[in-house]
């Protein structure tokens, strides 16, 4: 596992992403050290802060649960949605702030706990439109990018 | 953000000010912080565990950030256990959190009329009853604490030792991370203040985003890139028992010998292959160097975060304990109870010598793993034998003639693990830590980590600070580790990636700050803001009533020799490096800063004759 994370830093072309790749956690290499968080709040909202981040890890005994959007096929939070908010963009949930009342009904659809409300606002991991900070500032390897 | 949150608990109020500017400039924050609020607020006159006696927790400028391994804080006040300067530095998620609530610092005062916890949630600060959490655990109280106010918030608390002003308890955070020396839990306790909660939600912001990104990007690629990275982040501070062992320095039974025979038992490797299920991270933090550990064998079973190296040894091989089980238990318990591990095993490791060696009557073996976990149950309820343990080594040993020599301590503060004969450099820094019998604070790992004769002469200008058995070229080194490790516990990030690497250097850390803050720090501002730290807490121990003649070490380490391995022989001669030292900070040759000195650093001189 070390000589794998010493051979990430020293590559660091680690997140050379594109919209095809998803991201993968793997729960037995993340530390816990939430990072990630920090990469995501900074990157969309400018300041650091955890509970505006659209991923989320949740320490559980010595296990670390991740919390966000797997960008699954048949993205059933944008069925849920009445509104229209939600739109399947080229491997990304799109959010239409405009429309999005709130109504949390695509927190209840989804099957990852993925998506939440804070500061009156929806979050979707939006993979960084495919270079996402949170896999940049991974450097245990718990997440990583792959081609789906 | 830069918010002070005064709390005082004997008139139920709470009120909230900027922090001054002169603290951000001149002191950092954190540990520069709590030690400007002790000198500027805490006389001589003040009884450590009276309702004058200030507890001050601080966060660091970088807390909250990406920066690495930022998230940490100190707690300062003055000591009951040596009656001088107290702090402890602690890591895990609280700083940060409290952080994201606004506020940099809390600074408590007076004694709450029953058992009471403080509840900030942002802007929201509320002192409430605490009657339902007296008298628990640190976890359960953690437990409850959550229950009511959601898994979400973040904790620090003291368990039964701190409500019982055992004087070496510990706050802890998170229930695994402690800030663990010098007494603070009794503290604490003595204001019936159990626990503070807090819920953070707000932005940190840093002024400049591309380019303080930028830097702790370098960061992690020079901190993973470093030779010590390796180990660090998959064996944590257990490789220091190995490394301890190797170099004849593991302190076995009360640091009588420097080999322990059942070394094999407690190795790193033998830890990692038992109990270990997971490396863990504090906050920010790539060395990801906490275990967690789970025992499922009767009649040691616990789940947890494990050791670390201190507690390896102070509750291992120190009280001749080879059972890794029996350790983990150990550490479990001490912090549950919220026990400095340091503190508590050396008493232990006291008594059981002064038994050895016939200077009391009961006896007591080394290695009793079951007696070493009941005492720890009976300090914490100061029931016992525990009453007289709790007291600490330096009055326990005032009661027991002819134990003085091997009373583990510095200014009343028990010796951390590693043997001071087998790190010159270390003997000089825990003779003169401000806190007492302390190697964090100047940490000169340097000398140790064998580096060549060449580095040692482009570091600090001899080619002897890197052989780690002789006097000689240590003091410019350890200076420079003093007044930078200030800089580390002020800006609250990891000595870990500073002194056990040499990855992240002061321009790391001053660039860290300046893209962070919006305000320019140089390499030299920060040097300076760590002398002037070292200066004021030096003040402050002199004020109450600290003399240079508590700049010394216990006689075991003075005069007598290991009687094996490496360091077979070797005592260290103080005297060598002392007066160096003195003249070397610009201090009287009684070890005095002169009004110079002081003028220089900005420090306005008061509370000393």
């Amino acid at each position: 596992m070390h000589a794998d994370m010493a051979a990430s830093a020293s590559v660091d072309v680690l997140t050379q992403g594109n919209d095809r790749d998803i991201r993968t956690f793997n729960p037995e290499k993340c530390s816990g050290c939430r990072n990630c968080e920090l990469a995501c709040s900074i990157a969309h909202f400018g300041a650091f802060n955890p509970r505006r981040a659209r991923i989320q890890v949740l320490r559980q005994g010595c296990r670390e649960e991740i919390r966000v959007c797997n960008h699954c096929e048949d993205h059933p939070c944008i069925a849920a949605c009445k509104r229209g908010a939600l739109a399947w963009d080229d491997g990304e949930v799109f959010v239409d702030d405009a429309a999005c009342n709130l109504c949390g009904d695509c927190i209840a659809a989804c099957p990852s706990g993925g998506i939440r409300i804070f500061d009156e606002t929806l979050l979707i991991c939006d993979l960084c439109h495919g270079d996402p900070m949170c896999v940049k500032f991974c450097t245990t390897g718990a997440l990583t990018l792959k081609a789906r | 953000m830069d918010m002070l949150l005064w709390v005082d608990l004997t008139g139920g109020r709470t009120r909230k000010t900027r922090i001054p500017e002169e603290w951000k400039s001149c002191y950092l924050g954190g540990r520069g912080f709590t030690s400007k609020v002790l000198y500027d607020l805490v006389d001589a006159d003040t009884d450590p565990l009276s309702p004058e006696n200030i507890l001050t927790i601080a966060t660091g400028p970088l807390d909250g950030t990406l920066s690495p391994s930022s998230g940490r804080f100190t707690v300062g006040c003055r000591s009951p256990l040596t009656g001088l300067l107290g702090d402890a530095n602690s890591g895990g998620h609280f700083g940060p959190e409290l952080r994201f609530a606004g506020y940099d610092a809390v600074i408590i005062r007076g004694r709450a009329k029953g058992p009471t916890y403080v509840f900030i949630d942002d802007d929201h600060v509320e002192l409430r009853d605490a009657s339902h959490l007296w008298g628990r655990g640190v976890f359960d109280t953690i437990r409850l604490l959550e229950e009511t106010h959601g898994k979400d918030i973040k904790v620090i608390a003291i368990g039964q030792a701190g409500e019982n002003l055992v004087p070496y308890a510990n706050i802890m955070a998170a229930g695994h991370n402690a800030a663990g020396r010098t007494g603070v839990g009794a503290v604490m306790g003595s204001k019936n203040l159990k626990a503070i909660a807090v819920r953070g939600s707000g932005d940190i912001p840093v002024a400049d985003d591309e380019r303080f990104l930028a830097k702790v990007r370098e960061c992690h690629r020079k901190l993973m890139a470093d030779p010590t990275y390796q180990d660090f982040s998959e064996y944590g501070t257990l490789i220091l028992v190995d490394i301890a062992q190797a170099s004849g320095g593991l302190s076995t039974r009360n640091g009588q010998l420097g080999l322990f025979e059942q070394y094999e038992k407690i190795s790193s490797h033998i830890y990692q292959d038992t109990y270990k299920l997971a490396s863990k991270a504090c906050f920010s933090c790539i060395l990801h160097c906490k275990n967690y550990a789970r025992v499922t064998s009767p009649p040691y079973e616990c789940e947890n975060m494990g050791p670390e190296y201190e507690t390896m040894v102070t509750l291992g091989s120190r009280v001749g304990v080879g059972s890794l089980a029996a350790i983990l238990k150990a550490n479990q318990l001490a912090n549950d109870y919220g026990l400095d591990t340091i503190s508590a095993g050396t008493s232990i490791a006291f008594l059981m010598e002064c038994s050895q060696r016939g200077l009391i009557d009961e006896k007591y073996e080394w290695g009793d793993a079951e007696f070493v976990l009941d005492c720890l149950h009976k300090i914490a309820y100061r029931d016992g034998i525990g009453e007289f343990l709790a007291r600490g080594v330096r009055a326990m040993s005032a009661e027991i003639p002819g134990s003085e020599g091997f009373a583990l301590h510095v200014k009343g503060l028990e010796l951390p693990a590693f043997d001071v004969r087998t790190g010159k450099g270390f003997a000089l820094g825990e003779a003169v830590a401000s806190r007492g019998g302390d190697h964090l604070r100047a940490l000169p790992n340097f000398e140790l980590l064998s580096k060549t004769r060449e580095e040692g002469i482009r570091w600090f200008g001899t080619p002897d600070c890197v052989n780690p058995y002789t006097e000689s070229g240590k003091v410019g080194m350890v200076i420079w580790h003093e007044n930078y490790g200030a800089v580390c516990d002020s800006a609250e990030i990891c000595k870990y990636c500073t002194f056990a690497t040499y990855a992240i250097m002061p321009q790391d850390v001053a660039d860290l700050m300046t893209f962070a803050v919006g305000r320019k720090y140089s390499e030299a501002d920060l040097l300076a803001a760590g002398e002037r730290i070292v200066n004021i807490e030096r003040m402050f121990n002199l004020r109450c009533g600290m003399t240079p003649r508590d700049d010394t070490l216990p006689r075991r380490f003075l005069q007598e020799g290991l009687p094996e391995g490496p360091a077979k022989g070797v005592t260290v001669d103080l005297a060598k490096m002392l007066p160096e030292y003195y003249s070397g900070r610009g201090w009287t040759k009684d070890g005095v800063p002169t009004r110079e000195k002081l003028e220089e650093l900005g420090i306005e001189a008061k509370g000393v004759a």
